[in-house]
């Protein structure tokens, strides 16, 4: 409770600091903070000197999702993280759980199990921590659910002097917010992925624009996401109701659109695949998502001069070297900065 | 183009047939069918007993001596929680409390903690937990280093599954490694070599791994191994005959199949030619089918063929052998320019087949066995053979390849016998095969020539083989051919053929309950007691008082053609003209079963509409299949007759009750509504004084409406 108490003061004041200061936005934290989003949690030699290069503070490591069972008939948790790698000093873990819309409505059935289970892998991995965040991708229709369900963890985090963060979603701005201490803005899967028309659904400003407006009236102080991933999003050449292609799937590093025979390019990052009359598993159509440093720095300006008060972090997602290592340190510093 | 638009449609069929024909028509054998199978991959279902589950009930009642009863043990093993081992409600704990069996009792309480704890989906071990589970470990090492004990095998199972969940891996592959003694229960041995496997595959020693998970025939543990062609290598070096190859193989051939676009096999192909160069390998047949499948989805098909040939013959296990002998079958059935076709399709077809037919009961009993059979059957018949017979305008062919295919798609053995002998409405399976289809909608003379063909027993050895393979109801046949010749209106012949029908035949046709309608007594009277009250003498409402509905109908059309032409009372002759289009539109309308298989609609596309518009998408290109007749009956001739029929008599007859009647029927049956409203206004016009009019006014909203 008084851990909390110290925290909200401690954003209100820094907050405040920050919207006098000439409209420019500087970060309320110290350091910055990072995802990381993967299964297993093992650093490698790249991954670990980025996070002291670049005064990564804090990590979000996801412990599991929840989501319904296979036989879609109770709620449980998936996908928890393997730790085999001894965690970084100096870096504050934030265990981070997903929970699937579809999911949220069961909570009252698992919220003290999320919680012991969140607490015991944190102590067996010997992870000592004063924040959790839940991931959820609620919609109008879950959005009762989920309020009550962060009102009642909050309410059970309190008393043990822990945090609770919650990541926000853009079009989840205009609802009321949920119960947490902070939420952290996810500036990345702004478009329609579904869409072939979509040009980017990693991240569009096109798409970021509708959303300022809301930015100021967001109650919750707010930590700032960007995209640092890639991936082609396949599409067949069959279409629905509507006359849209149909998405297949997303693949990753899968494509070598150097291939000019193979691949003929459509638009700037949409490509049409020369395949067989005959084959109809190969898709033929691939929209290829990245972004590009620029975007994410004229989304990050269009963010930050809209938010009612400082962020309280710049956020990275995810820490993966692969995607990583296409920026320059000079570029991590500039979303950072 | 073409084929892409045969996918999609079979896709699409594949759903929309299943609501109309039962499920039984499916397409299968499609284009995403794979190809190329080596190792069956079917997964135990849920109502099969685990081989443990029943050798663990075993050991314990052993182990007591049959002191306890098998039900109070299985009870112990699987229903009873960690308390109930102390609280002294079950005979078999109890019994090791009374023997003072510590060594079990120690076992037990382990095993039930840790199962529970396992069970539940949101456990994580708390630190205290965890050290719980190291002191468990230690127990268990020196109980399974007690030699003398007969639970050795089974404190060993335990200790490799908790030294496998804590990760331990190195630890739990030495407990398997030290073990000395024999083993008594296999299942046990299996599931501790299994963990073993996975402890090899977590300690990078995949490949060791690999082999172990195959020999077992684990290959959904196959799964999460690298499946490129360096890691085949890495096996290949290891060992050249690894059963693992026919999940790594299958696999690559089956994703190449997807994704040939992007991926170069020239790495594969290499490998292939390496192994089977260097003749280290004891199963070459699966190496050779391989480059030969390689160069079908590449579209060599000549190349393929010939790489093909020799593999069924060639060293190698039996999936092998079989997988090549289906893969010649298959790309010879592609081969629709070759002059010896049929021979081609002769080698191999009658033993797939058989094969399918023998593997029957799999298909029955766990829904795997011959599904892979069956799959590489439909797509020779359906996507090759058939179109080709269709095209090259042997019917015979045509049908006896569906008949053949139907008998072993449809159902297992047992429900098609049983089925035949005791049809209900919903599992009457003859009408809805794809070779009902293909006979339903062809021509009469096809029909025929095909009975005469299915008698002779076929000439040549693929004819006779498919014609053994085949069923064919000769009453159903000749009720089929009868009723072509119905749509026809050539009620003469169609009786020659009914009166061929057996009695008993009537009783189990899928339509039998919708035959009872009387054709005569018209649908669109709603005044009951107006209902063939015109042409009384005929006494229409006893008409149908009995079977065979179809032969009374035909004789009754017939005496009606046959007697217009002897009466010369112009009034009674309109009388009968307007019976014969009475029983003339009824037949294909509200009594459709004296015509059809099902009901349909040219509207709601079921029954023989719904089948032609199928089989136009199905088989789009134009075939020379004789379905047109069939859809010109359905959309035009029968309304010529009818109407003209109808001309006659109102041209005959002074009689206003006959006229109106005449006007009722022509609003009851016109297809374009914007004449409909011009008999009505006639009828509440110039006939309105009519007895007839009169009645049913009374009855029929519609009249009302023109009043």
């Amino acid at each position: 409770m008084k851990r909390t108490f110290v925290l909200w003061i401690a954003l209100c004041l820094l907050g405040l600091a920050a919207m006098q200061s000439c409209g420019k936005k500087e970060v309320v934290s110290e350091g910055n903070a990072i995802y990381y989003w993967r299964t297993v949690f093992r650093m490698n030699n790249y991954e670990r000197d980025f996070l002291k290069k670049h005064d990564i503070k804090k990590m979000y490591v996801k412990f599991f999702d929840v989501d319904k069972s296979w036989e879609g008939e109770e709620a449980v948790p998936l996908g928890t993280t393997i730790f085999l790698d001894s965690i970084p000093s100096n870096l504050e873990i934030v265990p981070t759980v997903f929970i699937t819309s579809e999911a949220i409505a069961d909570y009252p059935q698992y919220i003290d199990k999320l919680l012991t289970r969140v607490i015991d892998m944190a102590d067996v991995n010997g992870i000592k921590f004063g924040e959790m965040q839940i991931d959820c991708d609620w919609t109008e229709s879950h959005a009762d659910e989920y309020f009550s369900f962060m009102k009642e963890l909050k309410a059970k985090l309190e008393p043990k002097g822990i945090a609770l963060s919650t990541t926000v979603r853009l079009f989840q701005l205009g609802y009321e917010t949920p119960a947490a201490d902070y939420g952290v803005l996810m500036c990345y899967n702004t478009g329609d992925i579904r869409n072939w028309k979509t040009d980017n659904s990693i991240l569009d400003t096109k798409d970021v624009e509708p959303y300022l407006g809301k930015l100021g009236k967001c109650k919750l102080p707010l930590s700032v996401a960007f995209p640092c991933f890639s991936w082609d999003v396949t599409f067949s050449d069959s279409y629905d109701d509507e006359g849209e292609k149909y998405m297949r799937g997303i693949e990753y590093d899968k494509y070598d659109f150097s291939d000019t025979e193979r691949f003929k390019k459509l638009s700037a990052n949409k490509y049409e695949v020369n395949i067989d009359e005959d084959d109809y598993w190969t898709p033929k159509y691939v929209r290829h998502e990245e972004v590009s440093l620029d975007e994410i720095l004229d989304a990050k300006n269009m963010i930050l001069k809209n938010l009612s008060s400082a962020p309280v972090q710049l956020v990275m997602y995810h820490l993966d070297s692969v995607n990583l290592s296409k920026l320059s340190d000079d570029d991590v510093e500039k979303i950072y900065r | 183009m073409m084929w892409k638009r045969f996918i999609v449609s079979a896709l699409c069929l594949a759903s929309a047939i299943m609501t109309f024909a039962c499920g039984y028509v499916e397409v299968i054998g499609g284009e995403g069918t794979y190809m190329f199978k080596t190792y069956d991959s079917g997964v135990r279902n849920w109502w099969e007993p685990d081989e443990l589950w029943k050798s663990n009930i075993s050991f314990w009642y052993d182990y007591t001596g049959g002191k306890v009863e098998k039900s109070e043990i299985e009870k112990a093993l699987y229903e009873c929680s960690v308390d109930d081992i102390d609280n002294g409600q079950n005979g078999f704990f109890s019994y090791l409390h009374k023997e003072k069996d510590k060594e079990a009792l120690r076992y037990w309480t382990i095993n039930k903690t840790f199962s529970e704890r396992m069970g539940d989906s949101w456990y994580y071990p708390k630190p205290a937990e965890k050290d719980e589970m190291a002191r468990w470990v230690a127990d268990l090492e020196k109980m399974c280093d007690k030699s003398s004990s007969q639970l050795k095998e089974r404190f060993t199972y335990l200790h490799m599954r908790i030294l496998f969940y804590l990760k331990q891996y190195d630890v739990c592959q030495k407990v398997w490694e030290k073990y000395d003694a024999e083993w008594y229960d296999k299942e046990l041995k299996k599931k501790c070599h299994l963990y073993y496997a996975g402890a090899l595959f977590y300690t990078d020693e995949a490949t060791k791994a690999a082999h172990i998970y195959a020999d077992y025939e684990d290959w959904e543990s196959l799964h999460y191994f690298k499946k490129d062609v360096e890691f085949m290598h890495q096996l290949y070096a290891d060992n050249p005959s690894s059963k693992a190859f026919m999940f790594f193989v299958q696999n690559y051939l089956n994703n190449y199949q997807d994704n040939k676009a992007f991926v170069d096999c020239k790495d594969f192909v290499a490998f292939c030619e390496k192994v089977l160069s260097e003749k280290k390998t004891d199963n070459p047949a699966l190496w050779q089918s391989a480059l030969a499948h390689i160069s079908f989805l590449n579209g060599d098909l000549a190349k393929a063929i010939e790489q093909i040939e020799k593999a069924p013959d060639m060293q190698g296990n039996e999936l092998a052998k079989e997988n090549a002998r289906m893969l010649r079958l298959l790309y010879n059935s592609t081969m629709t320019d070759a002059a010896d076709y049929a021979d081609k399709l002769n080698r191999d077809l009658p033993w797939l087949l058989k094969k399918v037919y023998e593997l029957d009961h799999l298909w029955a009993n766990n829904g795997r066995g011959n599904e892979h059979s069956l799959d590489m059957l439909g797509r020779v018949i359906l996507r090759n053979a058939f179109p080709y017979y269709v095209d090259a305008g042997n019917s015979n062919m045509a049908a006896a390849l569906l008949n053949a295919f139907d008998e072993v798609h449809c159902y297992d053995k047992e429900t098609r016998e049983s089925l035949r002998k005791d049809p209900n409405e919903a599992g009457n399976m003859e009408y809805y095969t794809w070779y009902f289809r293909y006979l339903d909608t062809t021509s009469i003379d096809n029909v025929k020539d095909f009975l005469a063909f299915v008698k002779s027993g076929g000439k040549t050895k693929l004819e006779k083989s498919l014609v053994s393979r085949g069923y064919v109801g000769e009453s159903m046949m000749n009720e089929l051919i009868a009723t072509k010749y119905m749509r026809v209106h050539e009620y003469d012949s169609a009786i020659v053929y009914l009166e061929k029908v057996a009695p008993s035949f009537w009783k189990k046709q899928n339509i039998t309950e919708f035959l009872k309608r009387n054709p005569f007594m018209e649908d669109w009277i709603t005044a009951n007691n107006e209902k063939g009250s015109i042409y009384k003498q005929y006494n229409p409402a006893k008409l149908y008082s009995s079977v065979p509905t179809k032969l009374q109908f035909c004789r009754i059309m017939r005496d009606l053609e046959q007697n217009q032409g002897k009466i010369s009372d112009k009034e009674e002759l309109a009388i009968m003209k307007y019976a014969y289009a009475v029983g003339l539109a009824q037949s294909s309308d509200w009594c459709w079963a004296l015509t059809q298989y099902a009901k349909g609609s040219y509207v709601n596309y079921e029954g023989l509409y719904g089948t032609i518009t199928k089989l136009e998408d199905l088989l789009h290109y134009d075939n020379g299949w004789d379905y047109r007749t069939s859809k010109s009956y359905i959309l035009q001739d029968r309304y010529q007759k009818v109407y003209s029929h109808l001309d006659e008599a109102e041209s005959m007859t002074q009689n206003n009750e006959l006229l109106a009647r005449c006007h009722y029927m022509r609003a009851a049956i016109e297809l374009d509504g914007s004449y409909v409203g011009r008999y009505y206004r006639s009828l509440v016009g110039k006939y309105a004084n009519t007895k007839f009019v009169g009645n049913e006014k009374h009855h029929c909203d519609r009249l009302s409406d023109y009043r």
